[in-house]
């Protein structure tokens, strides 16, 4: 009934590891990713996919930590993305890029809690808030992700970072996962050093607590 | 004892910043020979370090591929404009080719519902619908009645008797500046209709650029949906007119070259065959010999996006649906019940004007601000709109009941 068209690969149309390499030479992973940046800035767009390689992942898993929802997380992501490919444009490089990458993902992942949870008419502000926390909650422990590879450790992990506060939780996932600095890790969350050493601190007890099982007892 | 623990004290609360490396040289030395002596603070100190290491361990997640290759397909041009353009090209040749192909059915069978400009409303609101409700309308005596149709549509009334002199008034536009549109006429050939084509190009693209990104690839996918099957099948096969034919076929391949990587040399060849002149115009004259003249409402409104400027009014009234939609969408400001009411107004006034070819979307946003909502003691909510239609030979009333069945 419904005859599409053959879809059919224009000949010009280089496969994006041919474009990859034309644009990193034979090493595409070893530029830098601002180098890379400037790449796709000059258009070679498949430039985009080798940062989307390093960050996409990471990114997105970031985000899931953040709001609590894979779905959500994986549309934030694509969003961060789109504004790499605005901000490469724009020539706006006021921060190294993986702060940079970061410090949109957070403003992506506050912009969408704002909106999940502005709850104007309290009663459904509330029960939205109160669902989407279970929600995140469940994510973390007995979710689509918590499956059968996953060791129990790794479930009790997600269940006590779920358990933290947003900004505590950011703060240690930004540190021991992305290993930024104090310095960066304020400026993606918009304060001081002094301010994160504290939150990390916080994170890092509260976390102690929650998983004393796993990490033995100490006095 | 009690120097003791104060001290561990002490250093427990620097823990976090010695294994960061932030503490300064003579204080992070006195941590050093404190874990050293002390067992319990080593252990503690392990143990966060130990933290640390587990939270590396944990699996990134698992990101579907069609991310990557929907973020690339952006880059793959000098600027993320020409996907979105596009799309809208995509966009606009769906709903020129569905209101073709909607009024020339509409013509031979007299359908309850005509298509006319309401897939535009449909394929907008569609992008949202709920699933499992469902929704009926009763619209009473206003069948076969063109003058249903200009109560409806009391203003919407594009200039359209002579579309390609419209067109030509808006022929004006710099050339010189680096603007985006400037950067996507650059990629059309360079002639007076591709430009003024780019323009309408323009405005719908920035109606897509408002929607989340997340949203471009299901819209698509329902307008292409919402047209697809019987309708396309039928102008395929049958000896619907070439014109029609041909703009089926362009959008047909701007829908495939979207499902794959797409680089701006395809692109603007794709655009070039979609800019050619007079491909518009041929279209709906083959479609709708007299559409022009009969139905100036619906037909304007096609022509004008097909190859002209999208009239101020009636881009504000898809932009607020949109926002509208958005809004729902975000649970902000209304209740999702609300969904597959608002999506079955289109069809239910399609239905009633199906003589007249269609109605306008600014009415759309008129009529629904109309709507009186009620809730039952079980719940359900309930719509009803009354319209009091005034015509030559005097006025009659006009009621729409919309409920969940």
């Amino acid at each position: 009934m419904f005859n599409p068209l053959p879809r059919k690969r224009p000949p010009s149309a280089a496969a994006p590891e041919d474009d990859a390499r034309q644009i990193a030479g034979e090493s595409r992973r070893e530029l830098s990713d601002e180098a890379l940046l400037d790449a796709l800035g000059e258009g070679f767009g498949h430039a985009l996919d080798v940062l989307f390689a390093r960050y996409g992942a990471r990114v997105k898993t970031y985000l899931r930590h953040l709001i609590g929802d894979a779905s959500q997380a994986e549309d934030l992501t694509q969003e961060v993305f789109i504004a790499v490919l605005h901000m490469s444009k724009s020539g706006d490089r006021s921060s190294e890029f993986r702060v940079w990458v970061f410090r949109v993902a957070h403003n992506k992942a506050i912009d969408h809690m704002r909106r999940t949870r502005s709850g104007r008419t309290t009663i459904m502000g509330m029960a939205h808030r109160l669902r989407s926390r279970r929600q995140r909650q469940e994510t973390h422990s007995q979710g689509p992700d918590a499956e059968l590879a996953r060791s129990e450790l790794d479930r009790a992990l997600e269940a006590s970072l779920a358990q933290l506060t947003d900004a505590h939780r950011e703060v240690f996932l930004l540190r021991e996962r992305e290993g930024l600095s104090y310095d960066d890790i304020g400026t993606i969350q918009g304060c001081s050093a002094k301010t994160v050493s504290t939150r990390i601190h916080r994170a890092r007890l509260h976390l102690r607590e929650l998983l004393r099982p796993y990490l033995g007892e100490s006095q | 004892m009690s120097t003791r623990s104060t001290k561990c004290k002490h250093v427990r609360a620097l823990l976090s910043a010695y294994i960061d490396r932030r503490l300064p040289a003579a204080e992070a030395r006195a941590v050093s020979l404190h874990l050293a002596r002390c067992a319990h603070c080593a252990d503690e100190e392990a143990a966060l370090v130990t933290l640390g290491e587990f939270v590396r361990a944990l699996p990134a997640d698992a990101i579907d591929p069609d991310t990557a290759r929907r973020v690339r397909s952006k880059a793959t041009g000098r600027s993320p404009m020409p996907r979105r353009a596009a799309l809208a090209v995509a966009a606009v040749l769906l709903l020129a080719t569905g209101a073709a192909l909607g009024y020339r059915q509409g013509k031979r069978s007299a359908a309850p519902a005509a298509r006319g400009v309401a897939p535009m409303a449909v394929a907008v609101a569609d992008r949202v619908r709920f699933e499992g409700e469902e929704v009926i309308g009763d619209l009473s005596k206003a069948e076969q009645d063109p003058a249903t149709h200009s109560r409806l549509v009391p203003s919407a009334q594009p200039d359209v008797a002579a579309p390609d002199q419209r067109l030509d008034a808006t022929a004006e536009r710099p050339r010189s500046d680096v603007s985006p549109r400037a950067q996507l006429a650059a990629h059309l050939p360079d002639d007076p209709t591709a430009i003024r084509a780019s323009e309408s190009i323009f405005a719908d693209l920035e109606l897509l650029a408002s929607m989340p990104v997340s949203l471009h690839r299901p819209l698509l996918a329902t307008q292409v949906r919402h047209f697809g099957l019987e309708r396309w099948a039928a102008v395929r096969s049958d000896e619907g007119p070439r014109a029609v034919r041909d703009v089926a076929v362009l959008v047909q391949q701007l829908v495939n070259a979207l499902e794959s990587d797409l680089n701006l040399t395809d692109l603007g060849a794709l655009k070039s065959a979609l800019a050619r002149p007079g491909i518009w115009s041929s279209a709906l004259a083959a479609a709708t010999p007299d559409g022009m003249t009969r139905f100036p409402s619906a037909v304007g409104v096609v022509v004008s996006q097909g190859g002209g400027v999208l009239p101020e009014r009636t881009r504000d009234s898809l932009r607020n649906w949109v926002r509208f939609k958005e809004d729902l969408v975000q649970g902000e400001r209304h209740t999702g019940d609300m969904f597959g009411l608002l999506d079955s107004i289109p069809s239910i006034l399609a239905g009633s004007t199906a003589a007249a070819g269609s109605f306008a979307l600014p009415d759309l946003d008129d009529l629904f601000e109309q709507i009186e909502w009620t809730v039952d003691a079980e719940g359900n909510r309930r719509g009803e709109l009354h319209v009091e239609e005034r015509t030559q030979s005097g006025s009659r009333s006009i009621s729409v009941l919309i409920e969940r069945r």
